[in-house]
């Protein structure tokens, strides 16, 4: 490492020798290269300085995020309706809790307690005030207002935890839809039970599909008319007939899913969802649908329906006998059990049963909630079983899976699983989760089927059993049903159930409203009757009335010539040319 | 003896010392300032959810109706008393004031007014003719209230 030394030095430095010059050589070299050394990192040094004041990069946060400006943290998200009102929300409460060991009086604790906690348990509270240890709770979820006087009492050893509690500022409004969660903010039934997951980990509101004004008022047309005809329970929903979104979901009795200590088994069960029920004669639409869809017969086509008919041990008549041949119309109008049958076993058992799964009937509905009920579906379906399935009877769906159907039925055909969940992407800042099971949109009839079960349907409302449905300019189309419900060993005719199915407006349906109610019993006013079309098709007139201005339904004048072709169906019965062969 | 490079050193790091010291006293203060709003802002967070839920407890459907049937006695109407702007019948002499004034002022001004102005004063100053009409704008007057 020794350099060879630049001739201008050597020349001043004559008197040195060569050792002493040497080392003084060796010295310079070293200094030089320290310094070079330290020049570097100084350099470096510089270089980061630069680098870190005047040319940061965007990996060191801001300042204003650095502070963490906070986001109101919450256990659980909030759910809101489709137009943003608020459904469930969690609230900070305080709760309050003993020190046992620092209570000095815990009799006279006790009575001061007791003195703005009215509800207090005093023997509970005076074993935990007097066991020795250091934290027992006292009470959960004080208001600001108990809090407040608790704070008055100035008891020593008493303390204030905060905590969170579910709060539903609808009350029993959309229990069954909402369900509850428990103190521990899990999610224990209904929606807060099955997207748990996805409230706890959100902080933007979950949006469903209802509307908290129409589930208002189904909730009290259904909760009149059962306290009208005493039925110990009811059911009803409104459907968006386009895409299958729920807008409204009620089943009684329900619940206060802000107190869910109290809550029974009878107002928990969800008849709309969890219930599978025989439903009736509103099965027929499904039967006379597949007939004309799969063309066995077409609209001006009919049946005998004179002698009942006799298969096996059973027995199948109409309730109502017209002892002649009924056109389909007809058997829709008069709601013919004889006709349905005969319908549906020219189409065949395969038919049947193919078309009858295409519409979801044979597996569990879609619906987002956890109390969903399978369909009871009769193994080995037989003949017997394609008869009565016909009119409604040895098959029992969910409510949920009819309203489904009915909607597949007038919406041009097109099957969309029941829904809570918005399908459409409507604003940004909600959680927003596609619906799972079930293929949207998948295609059940044609249009010009679908077309055919409007008019019908709309016929039944005009002439038929649904006439007390009809709610002038919305254009009501229905069909109603009443099942016996089976008792031990066959059908009680004492215990119905009375369901009306109904759409508006007929000439282009948006929604499909449903309404039934289990074992209603007949009024003076309704002549005793408890049959669908006395005591359900009325709530549905009053549903659809008081909703269809606020659902931004124009009225139509039905008595238009346009209206009246639109909606025509020939019902004259051709007579029994069947006997001139 | 100082030399004038030294004197130099010596003052820039007062004054650099000086400085860091006043910035990040500056800086201090700003986020304790900082703290605060974000304290506050969380407060009125915690303060608007709560009135919020408030907000939906006092909204209530059942509720309202029961204040509505208190104070306004507003019933559900039919739909007969529904029907749109093109189908109420026009004021005679305002449409006849229209034809014959040639003056471009008052047409500008009738085609600037929006619609709704037309059907109030019809509905206002309405004869004998435009009763019929009358339940109708009624309607719209009232159907904007649940």
């Amino acid at each position: 490492m020794i350099r060879q030394n630049p001739p201008s030095y050597t020349k001043g430095c004559q008197a040195l020798d060569g050792t002493a010059k040497q080392a003084l050589d060796t010295a310079r070299n070293r200094l030089l290269m320290t310094g070079a050394l330290f020049l570097i990192a100084f350099a470096v040094i510089g270089a980061r300085l630069i680098d870190l004041t005047m040319m940061r990069d965007g990996h060191e946060p801001r300042l204003a995020q650095a502070a963490g400006l906070g986001i109101l943290k919450k256990e659980r998200a909030d759910i809101i309706d489709r137009r943003g009102v608020l459904l469930a929300t969690s609230l900070a409460t305080s709760s309050l809790y003993a020190n046992s060991r620092r209570i000095l009086d815990a009799e006279e604790a006790v009575e001061k307690l007791k003195s703005v906690l009215p509800d207090l348990d005093e023997k509970m509270t005076r074993t935990r005030l007097t066991s020795g240890h250091s934290f027992v709770w006292i009470y959960r979820h004080l208001t600001p207002r108990q809090k407040y006087a608790v704070n008055c009492l100035g008891i020593p050893g008493l303390y204030f935890q905060h905590e969170e509690s579910r709060v539903y500022p609808h009350g029993n409004l959309a229990a069954h839809v909402l369900g509850f969660s428990g103190i521990d903010h899990h999610g224990l039934a209904g929606i807060e039970r099955s997207l748990n997951d996805e409230l706890r980990e959100s902080s933007d509101p979950l949006k469903l599909t209802l509307d908290i004004r129409v589930q208002s008022i189904l909730h009290q047309e259904l909760s009149r008319a059962r306290e009208e005809y005493q039925a110990i329970g009811g059911t009803g929903m409104v459907m968006d007939a386009h895409n299958g979104e729920v807008l409204a979901l009620v089943s009684l009795p329900d619940f206060d899913p802000n107190n869910p200590v109290n809550i029974n088994d009878e107002a928990s069960f969800n008849r709309a969802t969890l219930g599978v029920y025989e439903m009736g004669s509103t099965f027929k639409i499904f039967t006379a649908a597949m007939a004309l869809e799969s063309g066995t017969v077409d609209l001006d086509g009919g049946y005998d329906a004179t002698e009942p008919i006799q298969i096996g041990r059973f027995t199948i008549r109409d309730h109502y006998p017209k002892r002649r041949w009924l056109t389909v119309p007809e058997i829709l109008i008069y709601s013919s059990n004889i006709g349905a049958a005969k319908m549906a076993s020219d189409v065949g058992t395969a038919n049947q049963r193919a078309f009858l799964h295409k519409l979801g009937m044979l597996s569990p509905a879609a619906i987002e909630l956890p109390e969903v009920g399978a369909p009871l579906v009769p193994s080995p379906w037989r003949k017997i079983n394609t008869m009565t399935v016909a009119y409604g009877h040895g098959l029992a769906v969910s409510p949920i899976q009819l309203t489904t159907g009915i909607a597949t039925m007038i919406n041009g055909g097109l099957f969309y699983p029941a829904t809570l969940l918005p399908r459409v992407k409507r604003e940004t800042g909600t959680i927003e989760r596609a619906p799972e099971k079930g293929e949207p949109g998948s295609h059940v009839l044609s249009p010009d089927t679908s077309e055919q079960i409007r008019r019908l349907m709309r016929l039944v409302v005009v002439e038929g059993t649904g006439k007390r449905a009809a709610v002038n300019g919305y254009l009501v189309g229905g069909k109603t049903g009443t099942a016996e419900k089976s008792a031990r060993g066959g059908y009680s005719a004492k215990a119905l159930l009375s369901s009306f199915v109904s759409a508006f407006p007929m000439t282009a349906p948006r929604y499909v409203v449903f309404v039934m109610l289990d074992e209603p019993k007949g009024t003076e006013e309704t002549f005793g009757h408890a049959t669908g079309g006395w005591v359900a098709a009325p709530v549905a007139r009053r549903i659809i009335a008081r909703t269809a201005p606020m659902l931004g339904i124009p009225p139509v004048d039905e008595n238009t010539p346009e209206i009246q072709s639109e909606m025509m169906v020939n019902i004259t019965p051709r007579g029994p040319s069947l006997a001139s062969f | 003896m100082i030399r004038p490079m030294t004197l130099f050193c010596l003052t820039l790091a007062a004054l650099l010392s000086f400085g860091l010291f006043k910035v990040k006293h500056k800086v201090q203060v700003l986020e304790e300032e900082l703290t605060q709003l974000h304290h506050a802002i969380l407060t009125d967070q915690k303060a608007i959810h709560v009135l919020n839920a408030e907000w939906s407890y006092l909204n209530r459907p059942r509720h309202l109706q029961k204040l509505n049937l208190k104070f306004l006695g507003f019933t559900p109407f039919s739909a007969e008393r529904i029907t749109t702007i093109e189908e109420l019948p026009m004021r005679h002499d305002l449409a006849s004031s229209q034809q014959t004034t040639s003056d471009n002022k008052s047409l500008e001004q009738s085609l600037t007014s929006p619609p709704s102005h037309d059907v109030r004063q019809a509905m206002l100053t309405g004869d004998a003719s435009e009763k019929d009409a009358s339940p109708a704008s009624l309607a719209i007057n009232t159907g904007g209230t649940p």
